[in-house]
């Protein structure tokens, strides 16, 4: 690497969330400036700091890959876990399941494959907390505001 | 020669079932209403709810789903950025997502005893009515 290429890397340290218990831990890399600036410009749309959107970066990437077909977007209670090209969150796919009782019936119901609602209830297994709030904010904000 | 079938006036989003349209047309033959599975092959599946409640407006759809507050939320941005939407029909929580046959009497009776000659543009309704 040259000495230019390696003064247009900076790197970050950033505080994130540990998955276990949310204590924060320290997670630091390096990269080509110009992602820096990337970042950095997203963070302004976003009205977010860049350390806080990079941890979010490093959060969901990592969630994605540890569960293939989950993605996040923005919903009234914050980031929400999805499946990835559907339109439908993982707490709508847990609201039908838990009707149903079935993974089977649930398929049938969005007619789906199973394999994908059982990657979501496995996203939802493992953060039921994250899940329970998502609906909670989402049924009961709509309530509220009627 | 065969009867076309009637023009989609509502999409069914990805949150109902393909059994709740099916069973609207059981009730009521070429009630106007597609699931977004099928509708255009499916494309719209992948939109944001901002994107897709410009695109029904652009088709003279109105977008039928259960409540999630996050969608009249995004409707009520659409809006402010000087955009319109094709119009909302949401179920009330209290409407059993795996209920189909009453999904579809609320929604036929509401169709075709109220709405159907509304102008549905940035409308909102959900289902049941308030009393």
């Amino acid at each position: 690497m040259t000495t230019l290429a390696a003064l247009r890397i900076l790197t970050f340290v950033h505080s994130v969330h540990t998955l276990e218990d949310m204590r924060s831990a320290y997670v630091s890399g390096r990269v080509p400036a110009r992602y820096e600036r990337l970042v950095t410009k997203q963070a302004r749309a976003a009205r977010t700091s860049k350390s806080d959107l990079v941890a979010r970066y490093v959060i969901e990437k990592s969630l994605e890959t540890e569960f293939p077909g989950i993605s996040f977007r923005d919903s009234l209670s914050g980031r929400e876990a999805y499946l990835t090209g559907h339109r439908v969150a993982v707490w709508e796919v847990v609201a039908v399941h838990k009707e149903t009782q079935s993974v089977e019936k649930t398929a049938s119901h969005f007619r789906w494959p199973r394999v994908l609602v059982k990657r979501v209830l496995a996203y939802a297994k493992a953060f039921p907390e994250e899940i329970h709030s998502a609906r909670d904010e989402e049924t009961g904000t709509a309530s509220a505001a009627r | 020669m065969t009867k076309r079938p009637a023009q989609p006036r509502l999409l069914a989003d990805e949150n109902t079932s393909h059994r709740f349209v099916s069973a609207c047309a059981r009730l009521l033959r070429d009630f106007p209403i597609v699931h977004i599975a099928r509708w255009q092959d499916g494309s719209w599946l992948g939109l944001d709810d901002a994107a897709l409640l410009m695109s029904c407006a652009e088709a003279s759809l109105v977008l039928v789903a259960f409540d999630r507050a996050t969608l009249p939320w995004h409707a009520g941005q659409v809006l402010r950025a000087g955009e319109s939407h094709g119009g909302l029909i949401l179920f009330r929580r209290t409407v059993r997502s795996a209920n189909y046959g009453e999904q579809a009497r609320l929604l036929t009776e509401f169709w075709f005893n109220e709405s159907r000659a509304w102008d549905w543009m940035n409308r909102i309704v959900y289902l049941p009515k308030s009393p």
